[in-house]
């Protein structure tokens, strides 16, 4: 008897600790979803499940941005922010972010609610005033702080708020990726449709076309130096956004990425926003 | 035993002295300014000049422990230059420790609160004394003592001040500009101020404690806050001390004691922002209501630059009538209407429609401006706007942009215009003071 459990548990043993080496997997039945798709909409809503559900579970999470802006010209300013972020069950995410750098907007922040359903809702706090602004949920579109990100670009990614359609297969870098076509339900976004190239082995986003809303295309995000978080979650450390209609670009560099540290909703009230700095 | 309790305790702090500094963050940081104020137009007073340069500084502390529950922030103010008058001051303007706890809040010291929603006027905003000598648009605030506590439960946000120190306000004074007039005898007399000698309603003058509480909360796209205060009012009224010389009237601030009730609503939708905010005060010299509500319209990505442009209209209301200040100086200094000699009475009756009129500025006017954000590197922005009365048609004008060189310069002008100014207008006194300031202040 004892010889047979001893043999069971260093067998499960041995099948589990190649498993917590592995690459993140996503659940069999999505695999199954994007197999089974009959239409380009069905396989583009189940790629876009899948990519969102690989991603989940984080719970909470701390980093510090670098966000560098160029203009054509060749000129350059750096912002550095440090961002906390809570995952909601059931509802978008919850961000806090607040600059130190460039130094005449430090302590500024910004705290944000996305939501499945609806506008998301957004405060700014102006240190020099002590003072909490609403900030009016249409201005999605608009950038944030100077940089090519909108509002928009930087909010959790919710599959309810856009229509999908699966476009094609195709080799991205060593890998081969899906084109996956997105498109806005909402009427205030900034655009009309996005292009995604997503790793077809992990879901990892590689890039994203923004075409705006007269059609033409906008922006590219490229995304790479990908880190495995907590042996589960990828991160990106890096991604840039190009501008085509104003040559203007912003790079993104994430640093000190921490998951799991403990945040809850009381570190992401007003009161907090207030405090943050 | 004492002893040994008296060494543990010593022992304790001695530790705690060492521990403290190196399990949290310290920063240091502020800024230097330099300014530079022209009066394009003479003053109205002989002594008024036209160029002042000065030099500011801000500096701060802040330690916090690693929990993030421990703050201490210490943030001073001074402004230096070669002139007379009041600009030359030292404040502090934060001074405190705060506990934050889950969902509530403790402090003690030196600090600031801001109420309000609306952009053109603060009409709740009443925690800090208003920095008058400073800014001129009433944005820059002296530092507050105060013991706060606040909670943040489910049924909103509740804040509870106690304030058991007054700030008195300061005037501009000799040859600065914004200084208080009146036309007296066919002639411009300034209201000479006996600083710091300012009379009370209370008789614990300054120590008077007041009190302050404001609920607060959000439901999906709408904002309210509701707040009481009580205690001594922030708005001095001038009042007449010595008029033995007819030309040398001598004038000191009366601070009378008053209850406010305020109330905030903000509701977005899509790019609007609808403001609401309202004061009602009750008060010696007269109660009064007073109402700023209107909107704000936000376009943004505007053009290939993706520029931001929020168009805001408010209208401002006030049903506050001549300012009782007959009873209130007479008081103050001691005699009835009996005892007082005529003189003093006939120039009250004089000063109370003059200081009437200068108490209540915006009884029905109307605001218009823009605020306007380039999203360029160098997050360059202003905020331009008029108030015209409706009644009498003076406007005041103000222009505030900015731009940064670099990493760690901020270049900013500000404008402030006063246009059509009616004899009996609250901005009478500064209808040769339109101004133009620049400032380049370096944060560290």
């Amino acid at each position: 008897m004892k010889p047979t459990l001893l043999a069971r548990v260093s067998l499960i043993l041995a099948l589990l600790s190649p498993l917590a080496q592995a690459e993140p997997q996503v659940e069999p039945a999505y695999r199954k979803a994007i197999e089974n798709a009959e239409t380009p909409k069905a396989k583009g809503l189940a790629i876009s499940e899948a990519q969102k559900a690989i991603g989940e579970g984080w719970g909470d999470s701390k980093s510090q941005m670098k966000m560098v802006l160029r203009t054509p010209a060749g000129n350059e300013n750096t912002r550095i922010i440090e961002v906390n972020s809570l995952e909601v069950q059931g509802d978008g995410d919850k961000s806090l972010m607040v600059f130190n750098e460039p130094l005449d907007v430090q302590g500024t922040a910004f705290l944000s609610f996305s939501h499945v359903e609806g506008p998301d809702d957004q405060w700014i706090y102006l240190p020099a005033l002590k003072r909490v602004k609403r900030i009016a949920s249409r201005n999605k579109s608009g950038s944030f702080m100077g940089s090519e990100f909108s509002y928009e670009d930087l909010s959790s990614f919710e599959v309810s708020k856009y229509d999908f359609k699966y476009l094609r297969d195709e080799a991205c870098g060593d890998e081969q990726c899906y084109v996956v076509e997105s498109y806005p339900k909402d009427e205030y976004s900034g655009y009309t449709r996005l292009v995604s190239w997503i790793e077809q082995d992990d879901f990892r986003v590689r890039k994203i076309e923004f075409y705006d809303r007269k059609k033409a295309l906008l922006k590219t995000m490229t995304v790479d130096e990908y880190k495995l978080l907590n042996d589960k979650y990828w991160r990106p450390t890096r991604s840039v956004m190009e501008n085509h209609q104003t040559g203007k670009s912003t790079v993104l560099i994430w640093d000190d990425i921490q998951l799991g540290i403990g945040l809850d909703e009381d570190d992401f009230s007003q009161n907090n926003l207030r405090r943050a700095y | 035993m004492g002893i040994k309790k008296l060494h543990l305790i010593s022992t304790g702090l001695l530790g705690l002295f060492f521990c403290l500094p190196l399990q949290a963050e310290v920063r240091f940081d502020g800024y230097i300014e330099g300014e530079l104020r022209l009066y394009p137009a003479d003053g109205l007073l002989e002594e008024q000049e036209d160029v002042f340069p000065s030099l500011a500084a801000e500096p701060a502390l802040t330690w916090r422990s690693d929990s993030r529950r421990h703050n201490i922030r210490t943030v001073l103010f001074g402004r230096m230059s070669d002139r007379d008058g009041h600009r030359d001051h030292a404040d502090v303007r934060e001074a405190y420790y705060l506990y934050a706890g889950d969902g509530w809040q403790i402090q003690a010291g030196v600090n600031k609160v801001f109420w309000g929603v609306v952009e053109s006027s603060h009409l709740v905003d009443i925690i800090n004394q208003t920095d008058n000598v400073e800014a001129v648009n009433g944005e820059e605030k002296l530092g507050q003592p105060m013991i706060g506590l606040g909670l943040e439960q489910g049924w909103g946000n509740l804040d509870m001040y106690i304030l058991p120190y007054f700030r008195e306000r300061a005037f501009p004074d000799g040859p600065e500009r914004f200084r208080l007039s009146l036309p007296l005898n066919g002639e411009q007399q300034p209201l000479n101020y006996d600083h710091g000698t300012g009379y009370y309603e209370d008789k614990r003058e300054e120590k008077h404690v007041d009190g302050a509480i404001r609920w607060w909360n959000w439901f999906n796209s709408f904002d309210i806050g509701i707040s009481y205060f009580n205690g001594t009012s922030r708005e001095p009224i001038p009042i007449p001390i010595d008029i033995s010389d007819p030309t040398n009237p001598r004038f000191a601030s009366y601070y009378e004691q008053l209850q406010q009730l305020g109330i905030e609503m903000q509701y977005i939708y899509q790019s609007w922002a609808f403001k609401y905010e309202s004061a009602s005060r009750w008060q010696e010299s007269g109660n009064y209501h007073s109402v700023v509500t209107g909107f704000e319209y936000t376009f943004s990505g505007l053009g290939e630059q993706g520029y931001d442009l929020g168009v805001l209209v408010e209208y401002l209301w006030n049903d506050r009538d001549e300012v009782s200040i007959k009873d209130p100086s007479l008081d103050a200094l001691g005699l009835t209407e009996t005892t007082a000699p005529s003189n003093l009475l006939t120039a009250l009756d004089q000063f109370k429609t003059l200081l009437g009129n200068y108490q209540s500025p915006f009884e029905n006017d109307i605001f218009l401006g823009a605020r306007f954000a380039m999203n360029d590197i160098n997050s360059t922005d202003f905020l331009a706007g008029v108030i015209v009365d409706l009644d009498t048609q003076t406007t005041t004008a103000s222009f505030e942009g900015g731009t940064r060189l670099g990493n760690s310069l901020r270049l900013t002008l500000n404008v402030y215009l006063f246009e059509h100014t009616a004899d009996n207008s609250a901005f009478a006194a500064f209808r040769r003071d339109d101004q133009i300031e620049a400032k380049a202040k370096w944060y560290f």
